[in-house]
Formats: structure tokens, C-alpha cells, sequence
């Protein structure tokens, strides 16, 4: 039941200049003006957004299944709780975009609760099966009921769509990916994410030290289902297209979320984020070079490079980065001598 | 009347759960890795059925048992050798690869087979039998006697073989296993290729009356997983017994309340089941994880 990286994550979470307030706000400004170079046009524009939404995603699911060690499959549910919430208040109700957000963040934490007490009985396997299960349920029940429009969807008229310029949803992204990391950071900073490291790392002695393990994963869970439908309410406004299929999907949400964090590197700050950098703009990337020719590539590759990082690169990029880091200061210091 | 058939068809459907399912159970009974990618090999099995029928005229009961069994048992060896064996003190990591596996190989099918769905022809395709008044699909009562028949062989196999009894010792205790100098590595190899050998020939059995389409393996693995769960970890009786168990509430619960609810109704229950008896309905201690 130990995680592979609780040696590293522990040093993480001790000081250290990336996870001060004044080295994330430079670091997040200086990727915001990266981020405008890069969007040259539509094309690049979009592959951002992408990379930025789910990297939100990824850090959000990072709280649970990377500091709290609760490994979800079936965060697709929460995707598409905020998506349902704002694209049905929107088109049937004709509610405005921030009380649909709000809801979805309710219904979530909501949901999120309510299936705490069971699923946080299993362990390990069983669990991710069990939200692999919970994740199945959400989507036949979408597709079966009518006031969800059933398989059909839910189009959002275009003339109610908040925003629609490639630019500003880049700022807005942007701004979601920034408070997803600043959510974690509050965390790991402080007593919670000490709380939630400890009942990953060892359950029965958390539980020993007086730490009721049930009610920090349920905080976890909590925390990270409503930032995923923060994600999912962006995702279905910036879409203007909600097909139950794509986002209730096991395969390309639920199990790609995770993947992103695991390659990013589980349970540090940056990680998450870093692996949806590269991974979401770059599976998009290839679908479009062999979009003709070889069907199915860039998920192929998703895959190998998913059964690579879990063979070798269990720390993923951000591990490796801090390795790389720590071999350049061994060899500034053999240079002094 | 209705109810003979309803319960006939879920009968049925239950036979195809089942099969996937023991080979399922057994990697989880006896390595104690949950193979998300169990259904996947179903689905390679039914291309290359197949192709062994479009090229070389082999129909796809007689490939099942003579090439896709053999075929599978290479290619479980292989995937257990080269990827699960490293990763086996790590429960996350195993996830994430059989996840892996799930990407690699339904993009690979899906780039040679072009999306399109492929159908096998045999004589019995589409055929009936009158039982009882009710008409029954003889390919998929071939699946639920095939599934019978290898439930029992297995069970003998586990119960009366030197091999099946040091399988089952691993699964109860590796370390002390391993004291009693069995090589628990062997018996892995070993236990990944008769799991993947009958997910293929499942596959295969599956052809004249499934279309095989890219997506169809993962269809199939949170059934199987349910079934695992109510018959319980490492049980093949159970396996078989479980199986049926949920084809025939599939098949009752579309017929008394909504075909497209029969999923979420036996999701729900697994979820029940797996919350109140982890275990399973049959089984004994998770840690004990009996086989047979």
C-alpha cells in the first residue's frame, strides 16, 4: 500500500523556495507570459487551453489520489457534474453562468461525500474499481434520463456562451489551472496536507496519532471533487457541447486524469501540471499529424508512455527534474574543488 | 413465458461473464493484480479469430481451443515477464499499466482494423435450439457450456495437480510458499497464461455472435470485475455461480424495469456487495483468497 514516491513527497513538503507564496506567484506569471508567446494562432491557442484545463484537472485529482494516496478512476462523474449543472440550468432555465458553477460545485462536494462512506471502506484495487463502478453508474443513469437529454447531449445555444474568444478562455484557464495549484499549495503548506501525507504513508499510525483517517479522505475527496466540476463547468462552456460519452468517459477522462499526474509525477506540486503540459497538447498534436494515416496513434502512444513511466519513471517529470537538479549541484560542487 | 426467456437470455449472457471473468479471478485470486486490460484480450482474441478465418478458411471453434488458447498463453507469459514482474510490490503502478495496456492495445487493433466491426461466420451462427419451449442461441450456449466445462477443468486442474496445488499454495501465502521452494515467478508466468489463454478463447467462442469492434473488451471487464467481486476473490466456482448471478439480474432487471437501467441496477449492487461482504457472496477471507 506504500507509494513509491513517499520518500521524495515527504522532502517536497518541507520548505523550499518553489513552495513559498513568492516563488509560485513568479513561477505562474512567468508561465502566463510563456503561455501568450506560444498562442500565436488559433491552433497553438487551443492546444494551450487544453494543456492549461487539464492540468487543473490533474492537480485537482492530485489532492486526492497524489497527497492522500486514494487512487479515482471515476472522476469523469465530477467532470461531468459541473458540465451537466451549468449546460442544463443554462439552456433549461436560463440560469447565468456563476450560480450554474456554484451548483455543480455543490452537487459535487455533495456527491462526493455521500459516497465517501462506502467507497472509502475498499483499499487500494477494490477502491479504484469501486469508482470505476460509481463512474459506469453516473453515465448509463445520464443517458437514461430524459431531463438530461438523454444520449443526445446538451447543446449550449452559442449566443449564451460566456466567453468565445480563444484569448480570453486562455486567461481563464490560466486562471483555474492557477487556483487549483494555489488550492494544493494551501494545503501541503499547512496542517491538512500533513494530515492527508500521513494517512497515504500509514494509515494505522495517522490513525494511532489521533488523525480519524475516514474524515481527511472525505475532506480530500471533497476538495478535489469540487475543483474537478470547477474544470468540467469550464470545459462544457468553452465546448458549448456536452455529449455524455466524451465527458463521462472511463477511458478519456477518469483514467486520463490520473495518467497526466502519474507522468507529471504524483503527489508534488508542479507535477500534475507538467505532465498535462506536455501529454494533452501532444496527444492532440499527434491526432492531427496522422489524423489520416494511422487512426488511434496518439492514444497508442498515451499508452506506452503510460506503462514506461509506471516501469521506469515512477516519479515522473518532476522527479526527474529534481534528480537532473540534484546531479548539476553535485557537479557545481566537484567543479569548486 | 416472458420470464423463461428473459431468464434463459441471462442465463446466457451470464456464461459469457463468467468465462471472462475466472480468467479474470484467477490473476487476481493468485498474483493479486487487478487486470484492468483482462477485457482487452477478449477483444484481440476476436480479431484474430477472425483473421484466421478470413485467411486461412479456420473456423472459430476450432481455433479457439487449437490456436487462440496457445496464443493467449504466449502473449499473458509475455505481458507478465515483461511488464507486470516489475511491478508487482506496487498495487498503484500495476493499475496504471494495465490502464496502459488498455490504450496500447485497443489503438493498436483500431488502427489495423480501421474502426470497422468483424463478424466470423460458422454454421451455427444465428441458429436456435427449442429447449423447453424457449428458443436458446446455440453459440452462446456453446459459451456457457464452454465456461462450465473449463470452470471444472480448472477445478481439477487446482485440486488434483501438483502445479494447481503450488498455485494455490502462492495464492494463500507467497512468502511461505516460497520458503516450501516453489518458484512463485513460475507459477505467475504460469497463472498470466492460462488468464489471458481463456480471455482470448473467450473472444474467440464470443465471434459468431458478437461483432468484434474496438471498445468491446472494456465492456466487458467491469462485468467481470463485478462478478469476481460477488463470487469472490480467487473463487472459480464462485466465478461461474457469480456469473450467472449477473447475467440473470441484468436480464430481470431490464425486463421489470428498463433494458437501459440494467447496468446501473447491478453496478449498484456490486457496489453493495463490495461495501458489506468484500469478500464475496462465497468467498472466505480476502487474505486466505481459496481457490476453487
Amino acid at each position: 500500500m506504500t507509494l513509491d514516491i513517499e520518500t521524495t513527497s515527504q522532502k517536497t513538503t518541507l520548505k523550499s523556495p518553489l513552495k513559498s507564496w513568492g516563488g509560485f506567484v513568479i513561477g505562474m506569471v512567468i508561465l502566463l507570459v510563456f503561455a501568450r508567446m506560444v498562442s500565436t494562432d488559433g491552433y497553438y491557442n487551443s492546444l494551450v487551453n487544453a494543456g492549461f484545463l487539464f492540468g487543473g484537472l490533474a492537480v485537482a485529482w492530485n489532492i486526492l489520489g497524489g497527497y492522500c494516496g486514494q487512487f479515482s478512476f471515476g472522476h469523469a462523474v465530477f467532470v461531468g457534474v459541473g458540465a451537466y449543472s451549468v449546460a442544463l440550468t443554462k439552456t433549461d432555465h436560463n440560469w447565468g453562468t456563476i450560480p450554474g458553477i456554484i451548483l455543480g460545485i455543490m452537487i459535487s462536494i455533495a456527491v462526493a461525500m455521500a459516497i465517501s462512506w462506502p467507497l472509502f471502506r475498499l483499499r487500494g484495487s477494490f477502491f479504484a474499481i469501486g469508482t470505476l463502478a460509481f463512474s459506469e453508474v453516473a453515465l448509463s443513469l445520464a443517458l437514461y434520463f430524459t431531463w438530461t437529454h438523454g444520449a443526445l447531449g446538451v447543446q449550449i445555444p452559442f449566443d449564451r456562451l460566456p466567453i468565445v474568444d480563444q484569448k480570453v478562455w486562455l486567461l481563464v484557464f490560466f486562471a483555474y489551472l492557477v487556483f487549483c495549484m494555489g488550492t494544493s499549495l494551501f494545503l501541503i503548506r499547512g496542517r491538512l496536507g500533513y494530515y492527508m501525507i500521513s494517512v497515504r504513508d500509514d494509515e494505522a499510525t495517522a490513525a494511532a496519532s489521533g488523525i480519524n483517517p475516514l474524515t481527511i479522505k472525505t475532506i480530500a475527496f471533497a476538495i478535489s471533487a469540487a475543483l474537478t466540476s470547477l474544470g468540467g463547468s469550464l470545459y462544457v462552456l468553452y465546448l458549448g457541447n456536452l455529449d455524455p460519452r466524451a465527458f463521462l468517459s472511463t477511458l478519456e477522462i477518469g483514467a486520463f486524469i490520473p495518467l497526466l499526474a502519474l507522468i507529471g509525477g504524483l503527489g508534488t506540486l508542479f507535477g500534475p501540471f507538467l505532465g498535462a503540459l506536455f501529454l494533452e497538447p501532444g496527444q492532440t498534436y499527434l491526432r492531427g499529424q496522422f489524423a489520416g494515416s494511422l487512426a488511434g496513434i496518439s492514444q497508442g502512444t498515451v499508452g506506452i508512455i503510460l506503462i514506461l513511466a509506471a516501469l521506469y519513471f515512477r516519479q515522473g517529470f518532476w522527479g526527474a527534474l529534481k534528480q537532473f537538479g540534484k546531479w548539476v549541484q553535485r557537479i557545481a560542487k566537484g567543479a569548486k574543488k | 413465458m416472458d420470464l423463461a426467456i428473459v431468464l434463459s437470455s441471462g442465463l446466457l449472457i451470464g456464461g459469457i461473464y463468467a468465462f471472462i471473468a475466472i480468467g479474470l479471478n484467477l490473476i487476481f485470486g493468485v498474483v493479486r493484480v487487478a487486470n484492468f486490460a483482462q477485457g482487452e484480450f477478449v477483444m484481440l482474441g476476436m480479431f484474430v479469430t477472425y483473421l484466421l478465418q478470413t485467411n486461412f478458411n479456420i473456423d472459430p471453434y476450432i481455433s479457439a481451443w487449437l490456436i487462440i488458447a496457445p496464443l493467449g498463453f504466449i502473449l499473458g507469459a509475455l505481458v507478465y515477464i515483461l511488464v507486470i514482474r516489475r511491478l508487482l510490490d506496487d498495487h498503484y503502478m500495476q493499475m496504471f499499466a494495465t490502464f496502459g495496456l488498455i490504450f496500447v492495445f485497443q489503438n493498436l487493433v483500431l488502427s489495423l482494423s480501421r474502426g470497422e466491426a468483424k463478424q466470423t461466420k460458422s454454421v451455427v451462427a444465428g441458429k436456435t435450439i427449442n429447449a423447453f419451449g424457449v428458443d436458446v442461441s446455440i453459440p452462446r450456449l456453446i459459451i456457457l457450456l464452454s465456461a462450465v466445462a473449463v470452470a471444472l477443468l480448472l477445478i481439477q486442474f487446482l485440486n488434483r495437480t501438483i502445479i494447481g496445488t503450488a498455485m494455490r499454495a502462492v495464492a494463500q501465502d507467497q512468502k511461505t510458499s516460497t520458503l516450501m521452494g516453489i518458484n512463485a515467478n513460475q507459477i505467475y508466468i504460469l497463472t498470466f497464461g492460462i488468464s489471458i489463454a481463456l480471455a482470448a478463447m473467450a473472444g474467440a467462442l464470443l465471434t459468431p455472435s458478437y461483432a468484434a469492434t474496438t471498445e468491446i473488451g472494456f465492456g466487458f471487464i467491469l462485468p467481470a470485475f463485478a462478478v469476481v467481486v460477488l463470487g469472490g476473490l480467487g473463487s472459480v466456482k464462485g466465478s461461474l455461480v457469480g456469473g450467472v448471478l449477473i447475467g440473470v439480474i441484468e436480464g430481470l432487471a431490464g425486463y421489470l424495469l428498463d433494458p437501459q437501467l440494467k447496468q446501473a441496477i447491478w453496478f449498484t449492487l456490486f457496489l453493495i456487495v463490495l461495501v458489506i461482504r468484500p469478500n464475496g457472496l462465497f468467498g472466505k477471507s480476502v487474505k486466505g483468497g481459496m481457490l476453487a
